[in-house]
């Protein structure tokens, strides 16, 4: 008995997986390319805590498109309902698609702690541990990029008001997090 | 503190204190931003006027501008899925130009495997593909589209040399089509359909596995004259799939061949109800045209039988509609038809939406009721709805309009339930889909009047129509029920896109354009708001509005018609303003800095000393004098060190005061001294234009007295500095405090130095963990609110 490449058993693995969700993709009637709106994109507000140890996010975002996104994640029908939100699927979601990376790692997992849902405003808040002293730090925000191609984030630092406010696109998904200015 | 007197005939004024610092910020040296730049005249942006584009805006008496008559037989094929047409095209040459040749569209040649749009896409990010753009890759590398060209033929029957560029086909006459001539050809073609649940399309089909039914809206289908127009010649910029199109107005003549019991929803009048129709549907189908209450042509349960096996043969579905610049359709068994009254002004107008029951129970209570609604509210601010139907259909396309009839994609779950929440009437969530369904449907009904009768150019300048149409969508949405949530309109909205790092301005082509739906929707939405209620004023702004929609209905305006018309009918000069918002990417951000009090000198020694004694009696001793006080020093041990200095009051009145004061007095007129007695203040305000876009500066100034006044200063103020300004305010009372935009109507994107004294903005994350009351929908539940919101 030959046994199989781990990099091929790997691959394969991961190409089943991809098949599969992509099946189920169809099946939810995610996959339709044609969307029901213009407007791909976000906004957050990154505000540090008082020790400086963790990043305060207010993320404003299209609620039907992270429907979609957790909908796809989980195989099954997700609703942002503010009763019982999905705290696992979001904080799994935030996790892979919102990063912050210093010299010294990446940030750990994004603590979820509540949403306002409206049609024309939905808020997520989550906290992200980060260090602020390990600056220079990067942030890599790629937030429903696998649901509209041309989805756009904004965040602005509330620390510095006026300065422009940062835009992730497919293009440049990751881009510097100045935090002393 | 100073005192100094200018000269003889200047008033003296005296800065009493600086309460407030701070504040410039990165407006950077005053001095080095003129705003003769930000107020310059548009001048070399604009064409230049003509005979046929006047300075005012409006159309010349040269206007001129094309037109083709459509008359098309085409058959749809419910097995391959396909398209075959043949149409003869009437080309009207109303310009004073003969044309050598003639350029039509091939909108479906956007889909072939080689085309621009395909051959121009830029390699996904692997790591972050979607599975939706995965599966469109896969679908547009298997699907054979393109347009089949097979005849063009003249009205002799003989066939026109014919080259097809991409998406553009060029004829070539034997003849040039002389000025003021008209010319008949013929075109035969085919092309596939494409499946619109994969492919983001402005047409295609939907496939429904459980009954085996197909459901199609048809657009952008037939070869279409391009555009020839005095301010550009042939539009025939090749289609990537963005910049979406402009046509010429015409008359249509259309028969539609479909499976026999396919319903079919079209652009105009159905001409053969009999043919088509039952017996009892055509008498719903009458008595809906005078019914303010909805009436159900094809029932819900007339549809699903229809659905449940399909019948053997074709029927022809025939439907004239006159002047308008396209022709869309849509067709299947599956189709719920419903119809009521619509009034636009004094005109009757039969509005219908057509859906399968999939899309139920949200459609019937709401898509015809918003298409009324936007015809009412639309009208009032433009032009009478001048066609007789207007269609909401449901399908895979949305949201996209054509004359007359609009694709809208909203719907609920297979189980019943809608689009993207539970339907619970407690759950306030299930809003969302009934405000996405009724929002989209204002939207692409609007869209009649943008750009299908206002025939603006969306290749070019994607704005003109679809920011015009969301600023409508906007006051419809509004007009709608209060508090409506509107995603768009509200200058708050638009803060963020407007601060960030990458735009261009919003008059850039359709294709270049980056942040599509806040750039070419959002923004220019937001600045028409702006200039409404904040700048122009509603009475200004909407009879301007108005003009030019009805300076321009069933004509072809640029941007340059635009600003000129808001200007020539409202005297305002809104260059700036047009410069700022629609050709710059600058944002607003205004900074309230310092505050200055400034009294007049009354030259009198002994109110001036008293009021100086005052002063610096009120001021709080310093730390050190506050520890040193009462403590012995040199001068209590030993008084013959004291002279005349430490004994002398500085504030006692002197003989040389009083000298001094009457040859003052001798030097002024008597009116001059009347102005001494002056007693109300003079207060200095610096506003930092920090974002770089000028703005009017709406204040709330607070007094003393409890007393509230609100000013907006115009835009003008920036007109020879755009960085920084000082506003005198003249009270006789004492400001306590002023605030910039304190009804958030300027897209100032940063509140937090808006006020004086500076006022504590708490960030929405602060907010959220520092609520500690119940949500809306806990509060009427004691249980539920006296539990920890997480």
């Amino acid at each position: 008995m030959v046994a199989a490449h781990p990099l091929r058993q790997g691959r394969r693995a991961r190409l089943l997986a991809h098949a599969l969700a992509l099946a189920l993709a169809f099946a939810l009637g995610l996959a339709g390319g044609a969307a029901a709106h213009p407007f791909h994109a976000s906004y957050a507000e990154l505000s540090w805590n008082e020790a400086g140890d963790g990043l305060q996010v207010a993320l404003r975002i299209i609620p039907e498109d992270l429907e979609s996104a957790l909908s796809r994640d989980a195989g099954t029908r997700v609703l942002l309902d503010p009763e019982a939100p999905p705290a696992a699927l979001i904080e799994a979601y935030l996790e892979r698609h919102f990063q912050v990376t210093a010299a010294g790692g990446t940030s750990g997992r994004p603590a979820f702690l509540g949403l306002e849902v409206s049609y024309d405003e939905t808020w997520l808040y989550f906290t992200l541990p980060v260090e602020r002293r390990a600056a220079p730090l990067t942030l890599r925000n790629t937030l429903l990029f696998d649901v509209a191609e041309a989805q756009s984030n904004r965040v602005r630092r509330l620390w510095a008001p006026q300065a422009p406010v940062l835009v992730f696109t497919g293009e440049e998904p990751s881009l510097p997090l100045p935090v002393n200015e | 503190m100073f005192f100094r007197v200018l000269s003889k005939k200047t008033v003296c004024l005296f800065a009493c204190f600086l309460p407030l610092a701070g504040g410039a910020g990165a407006a950077g040296d005053p001095a080095a931003r003129s705003g003769a730049d930000a107020f310059a005249q548009l001048d070399y942006l604009l064409d230049t006027p003509t005979d046929t584009r006047l300075a005012t805006g409006a159309p010349g008496p040269g206007y001129w501008q094309q037109r083709a008559d459509y008359d098309i037989a085409v058959t749809l094929d419910d097995e391959e899925q396909r398209i075959e047409g043949r149409e003869t095209i009437t080309y009207h040459n109303n310009s004073p130009h003969d044309l050598p040749y003639l350029w039509l569209q091939l909108d479906q040649n956007r889909f072939r495997r080689d085309s621009d749009d395909m051959l121009t896409k830029t390699a996904p990010d692997f790591a972050q593909l979607s599975y939706g753009a995965l599966a469109s890759l896969l679908e547009r590398r298997r699907f054979e589209g393109g347009v089949t060209i097979e005849a063009v033929t003249g009205a002799d029957g003989k066939p026109l040399p014919h080259t097809v560029n991409r998406t553009m086909m060029r004829i070539d006459l034997a003849e040039p089509l002389a000025a003021g001539e008209s010319l008949s050809f013929s075109v035969a073609w085919s092309h596939n359909i494409i499946d619109a649940t994969v492919v983001s399309a402005r047409g295609g089909y939907e496939y429904f596995p459980e009954d085996g039914n197909y459901l199609y809206e048809i657009a952008q289908w037939y070869p279409r004259m391009a555009a020839y127009t005095d301010y550009a010649g042939w539009q025939h910029k090749q289609f990537l799939g963005r910049g979406e199109f402009t046509l010429e107005l015409g008359d249509y003549a259309v028969a539609i061949t479909v499976p026999a019991d396919h319903v079919v929803a079209a652009t105009g009048e159905l001409q053969n109800t009999d043919d088509v129709l039952t017996s009892a549907q055509r008498e719903r189908f009458e008595a809906a045209r005078d019914s303010d209450e909805l009436v159900f042509v094809v029932t819900p349960e007339e549809a699903a039988a229809n659905a449940r096996e399909a019948a053997s043969g074709t029927r022809t579905w025939r439907f004239r509609a006159e002047n308008v610049r396209d022709f869309a359709f849509a067709s299947s068994r599956k189709f719920i038809w419903d119809a009521r009254r619509a009034r636009s002004g004094e005109r009757d107008v039969l509005a219908m939406s057509f859906y399968p029951n999939e899309a139920e129970p949200l459609w019937s209570q709401y898509s015809t009721a918003a298409i009324a609604h936007t015809i009412d509210v639309y009208s009032r601010y433009t032009f009478e709805y001048p066609y007789p139907v207007a269609i909401s259909v449901n399908g895979p396309v949305g949201g996209m309009e054509y004359p007359m009839i609009s694709f809208n994609k909203p719907r609920p779950y297979a189980d019943g339930t809608y689009w993207d929440v539970t339907q619970k009437s407690e759950d306030k969530t299930w809003e969302r889909s009934k405000y996405g369904l009724i929002s989209v449907i204002i939207h692409e009904v609007g869209h009649n009047y943008f750009p299908m009768v206002v025939n603006s150019d969306e290749r070019q300048w994607t704005w003109m129509d679809e920011g015009l149409n969301t600023f409508l969508q906007f006051l419809t949405e509004q007009a709608w029920e209060e508090g409506y949530p509107s995603r768009r309109g509200e200058p708050e909205k638009m803060t963020e896109y407007m601060a960030s790092a990458t735009q261009v301005p919003i008059m850039t082509n359709s294709e270049s354009i980056h942040q599509f739906g806040n750039n070419a929707y959002g923004k220019p939405a937001t600045a028409l708001n702006i200039l409404r209620e904040s700048i122009m004023g509603r009475e200004l702004f909407d009879h301007a509005f108005r003009q030019y929609a009805q300076r321009w209905r069933f004509r072809r305006p640029t941007p340059a018609d635009f600003f000129r018309t808001m200007e020539d009918a409202s005297a305002m000069d809104l260059d700036w303003f047009w410069r700022g918002w629609f050709y710059g990417t600058g944002h607003v951000d205004v900074a309230l800095g310092e505050v200055a009090l400034y009294r007049v000198d009354s030259l009198d020694p002994e109110r001036e000393k008293a009021w100086e004694r005052a002063q610096a009696e009120g001021e709080e001793p310093s730390l050190s004098d506050q520890r040193n006080a009462g403590s012995e020093r040199l001068l209590d041990r030993e008084p013959g060190l004291r002279d005349f200095y430490n004994e002398s009051d500085e504030y006692r009145v002197t003989p040389w005061d009083y000298a001094q004061y009457e040859k003052a007095l001798d030097q002024l007129t008597k009116r001059e001294r009347a102005l001494l007695d002056t007693a109300e203040r003079f207060y200095v305000v610096t506003f930092d234009n920090v974002g770089g876009l000028v703005t009017p500066l709406p204040l709330r100034i607070s007094y003393g007295d409890g007393a509230v006044e609100e000013v907006t200063v115009p835009a003008e103020i920036w007109r020879r500095n755009a960085t920084r300004v000082k506003k005198l305010f003249i009270t006789d009372r004492e400001i306590t405090a002023i605030e910039f935009d304190p009804y958030r109507s300027t897209a100032d994107t940063n509140v937090a130095n808006n006020a004086w004294p500076r006022k504590v903005v708490p960030s929405r994350f602060q907010l959220f963990k520092e609520s500690e009351e119940p949500n809306p929908m806990r509060r009427d539940d004691e249980d539920a609110w006296s539990q920890p919101i997480r």
